[in-house]
This record gives C-alpha cells, structure tokens and sequence, in this order.
C-alpha cells in the first residue's frame, strides 16, 4: 500500500514538473516577443512506463525535446545601415572566443574602432570583414555583396558568407541568439547569400521573433489551469495518504 | 467482523489503484497522442453462505457474499484525441484508425505520437530518434519542408514524384497492445498489418492531443478520495469493534 501511496507522489511530481516547464517556454516566449531573431520553443512530452516483474508501474509523464522553430519571423525596416535581415534560412557565421563558429539569425552588426563588422556581444564575422578607413559609402546588396566608395571609385570589397543546416532543429541554443551544431543538426552548408538556397540578404532592416503572441497566449491560460488541476490531483493522493496513515491509531 | 476487515482492505487497495491511472492520465494530458487508461469496476469472488446446523445435508443456503473488491483491469481507451494546428511542417496526425510504426532497437513499435523531426541524414524520425517507417523501411526525406499528403506519400518541393509513403500500421485487436513508455506501444506477437493508402488519413501541420477528459478525471479523483475516506471508517469502526469484542474476554 505504501508503495502505491508512493507512486502516487511520483506520479504527481512528474505532472508538476511538466507543467512547470510548459509554463516556462511560454512565458520566454512571451519575453522575447520583441528580440530580434528569437525562434520560439515548444515543448514535446512522453508518458513514462517502467516495467518491474511483468508488471507496468506508471511513473507520469517527462520532457521529450524542447524544439526550437526555425520558421522566417517577419523582417522589420529600421533604417540602420548594419542591420542585416535573412530572408532565407540561411545564418550568419560568427568567430566566438574559443575558436568554435557559432551560427546566428541576430542582424544586428555595427562597426568597432578598427573598422571590423562586430555583432551586439562583439563577435567577428566568418570571414571576418574590415570597412578601410576613409571610405566615403558602403553599400551591401541582396546577394551579400559589400561595395565601397573610395574618391568617387566603386570597387567590391567582400561579399558575406552564409551557413545553413540539414535539421535546423538539431541546433543547441548558447544564448544571445547564438547556436552550436550538434550530431543532431548534421555539418553546415556554406554559401555566398543568394547561393545554394540561402537566402538573400535585406540590409537596413532586421528579422524580428517568430513568436505567434495569441497562440502562446492561449496555451498559457490553458497549462495555468492544467497546473491547479494537477496541483488539486497531487492534494487528493495526499488526502489518501493522511487517511492510510490513521489506519494505524 | 474480520471478513468485512478484508473486504474495506481490498477496496482501498483498489481506489488507490484506480487513482494512480487517473493521476498518470492527468499527467499526460498534453501528451501527443497519449491514450488515457480507463480502469475497469470488479467484484471480487462471491462466496455462497450456508447456515450451518452442525448435520450432514442440512445446511439451507442463505444467499452470497462478496467479500473482496479486486484490482480492476485497465483499458486503453483508442478514441481520437482533438486535433492542434501547429503549422510545423513535420508535425502530423492519424484521422482514424492506424498507428505510425517505428523502428527501435527491440523491434517494430507502434505511436500516435506525431511530432516528427529529421536526423542529420535527413531520416524521418521521433523525439528518441526512432525511424518512422515507410512502405520500404526509413523515410530519407533529406532537406526542405516536405508536403505529405493525407495518404501519407511525402512530396519535397519542386519534385513531382513522392519519395516515399508513410506507412500506418494496424492490428486486429487493439486491447493486445502493451503500452511501453516513450509513447510506444509493443505488438508483442500480434501481427502488424500495414495500412493500404486509401484508409489511410494523415493531416500535416497538426497533432493529435491526448484523449484525457481532464474535468471527467478530476471528478473521478475526488470520487475515488470520498470513497477511500468512507470505506477507511467502516474499517476503523470494525476495528473497533474488534477491539471490544477483545476488551469482553479481558
């Protein structure tokens, strides 16, 4: 009896979590609805079974795989000359500090003192791209391409480098928009934008999150009511317990 | 006196039996695919009472008396579970009868479980990384937002020939299946027929919910807690009494 008592704690424990972490993802997702290049998250379940002498126990309910949705979010005019939208599924490719390539969606590039293309946490691009000093125009086209005026002469200086992957879900998220490829992601593909189904670039504008606010809206009041429901199960195993323990007196 | 004892212990046995599948049905009810468990009422044995006047042949029957309240059987109930719109390309789900099978290493598994993803090498597969099975085994879908038909033929953009069929799988009783976690369910020895196209329903870009009547649930949990508070008391009123009967005889 008293390992069934116990079961039902577990059991409970396991829902609570779950609608924890629901409730979690919706509210970053929520968060986020206005940082540039956020992927919402959602959350996937498993109903968990363990078998002992023949017998299933059920043990509640786990976290399968919080996916990423890798899906275009809407491109936003801002008129800053460095803010690079993807219309594509194509991502930046940025140098982090311990010499692995982080890939990004996030635009929003400036340039430092040296004249280097750095994004918002002062990451080099991959190549990394220098402006000369003393350049009076620079002007970035949909495939990629950087041109400079230098007295009153065009010339081409760099065109940027895009990477994209076979299973853009597989990506694990570093923070600040910034993912690592996994075994699950497969190796990138890189291409010039425009190229290989890349994408092309929109300078002066930034792709914003793809968060759909009513949707996650609704799925918040409706896991917030699942969770005083399972909160209500939990309280009457716990009843049922307090009266098996007065079994004894 | 001691037989009521027994029959107020197997009915609690019982009720917390029938809480714990209520419990589990209440923590999967975001569960993709999850078919709740419905536990079944049972009567234990009923033992026939005879009045005993001590002589061979004449003891008159007095009626029966069921004195024990067994674990109910489990059932999975297979309704359809409502339908979500996610617009995820590789999120699918079953209208109907059948359910997706996947290879794992113990064998063919079956799942209403519909939330896809792709491998490295572009295989179809499920959250553990499972392979959705085909008509000719794995689906390498490679790149790109595939279109899959209600028939479950996989068609990838800009080719006009499917690269191959999603596949559903049935069997001819379903209460054989054994639920084995990870929201597959084991075949065992029932053999697995593969659906033809035409029974086949597969909507893309949705997911089959759990089928658990959440309020029904609930109110089958505070049913279950009344019932345990009033059949602990009959057993501690008998006790009691036990207990008096003891004090007599001190």
């Amino acid at each position: 009896m008293v390992n069934a008592l116990g079961r039902l704690y577990t059991i409970g424990y396991t829902a609570l979590q779950a609608r924890q972490a629901e409730i979690e993802a919706l509210t970053d997702n929520l968060a986020n609805l206005n940082t540039p290049a956020f992927k919402q998250k959602r959350l996937a379940f498993q109903a968990t079974l363990s078998a002992q002498n023949d017998k299933l126990l059920r043990r509640g309910v786990e976290l399968s795989a919080a996916t990423p949705d890798f899906s275009q979010g809407p491109v936003q005019v801002t008129g800053e000359m460095w803010d690079l939208a993807i219309d594509g599924p194509g991502m930046f490719r940025l140098q982090l500090p311990d010499g692995r390539i982080g890939y990004s969606r996030l635009g929003t590039f400036r340039l430092d003192g040296q004249g280097h293309l750095i994004n918002e946490q002062g990451l080099y691009l991959v190549p990394p791209v220098t402006i000369p000093p003393g350049v009076e125009a620079v002007a970035i086209d949909a495939r990629g391409v950087i041109t400079v005026t230098e007295g009153g002469a065009s010339r081409v200086l760099a065109r940027l480098q895009l990477a994209r992957f076979p299973n853009p879900e597989g990506l694990i998220d570093q923070g600040n928009g910034v993912y690592l490829p996994s075994t699950a992601s497969g190796e990138p593909v890189v291409a010039a934008p425009t190229e290989n189904g890349m994408g092309q670039i929109i300078a002066g504008a930034l792709e914003m999150a793809n968060v759909d606010a009513a949707q996650q809206m609704v799925n918040l009041l409706r896991v917030q009511r699942s969770y005083a429901l399972t909160l209500r199960a939990l309280q009457i195993s716990d009843q049922m317990y307090t009266l098996t323990t007065q079994l004894q007196g | 006196m001691i037989r009521g004892i027994y029959a107020a212990a197997s009915s609690l046995l019982s009720l917390l039996h029938r809480q714990e599948a209520l419990s589990h049905n209440l923590a999967n009810m975001n569960t993709p695919g999850f078919k709740q468990e419905v536990v079944l009422p049972q009567r234990g044995a009923t033992w026939a009472l005879v009045q005993d006047w001590g002589r061979a042949g004449q003891s008159p029957p007095i009626g029966g008396l069921t004195y024990t309240v067994e674990r109910g059987n489990t059932e999975i109930d297979y309704r359809q579970g409502p339908l979500e719109n996610t617009q995820r390309p590789l999120d699918l789900a079953i209208v109907g009868d059948g359910f997706f099978r996947v290879q794992t290493p113990e064998g063919v598994r079956l799942t209403r479980d519909g939330t896809f993803h792709r491998d490295s090498a572009g295989h179809l597969v499920t959250s553990d990384g499972y392979f959705l099975l085909g008509e000719n085994g794995p689906l390498q879908i490679g790149e790109g937002d595939p279109y899959i038909a209600t028939d479950g033929s996989i068609y990838m953009p800009g080719a006009t020939a499917p690269v191959g069929r999603i596949a559903l799988g049935r069997v001819a009783d379903p209460t054989t299946l054994r639920p084995q976690g990870d929201n597959l369910w084991d075949p065992g020895n029932a053999p697995v027929e593969v659906m033809p196209p035409a029974q086949t329903t597969i909507r893309q870009g949705f997911i089959e919910q759990a089928n658990v009547d959440v309020s029904g649930t609930v109110v089958s949990m505070m049913l279950a807690l009344r019932s345990y508070e009033a059949t602990q008391r009959t057993l501690r009123l008998q006790d009691e009494a036990l207990q008096r009967v003891l004090d007599i005889g001190r």
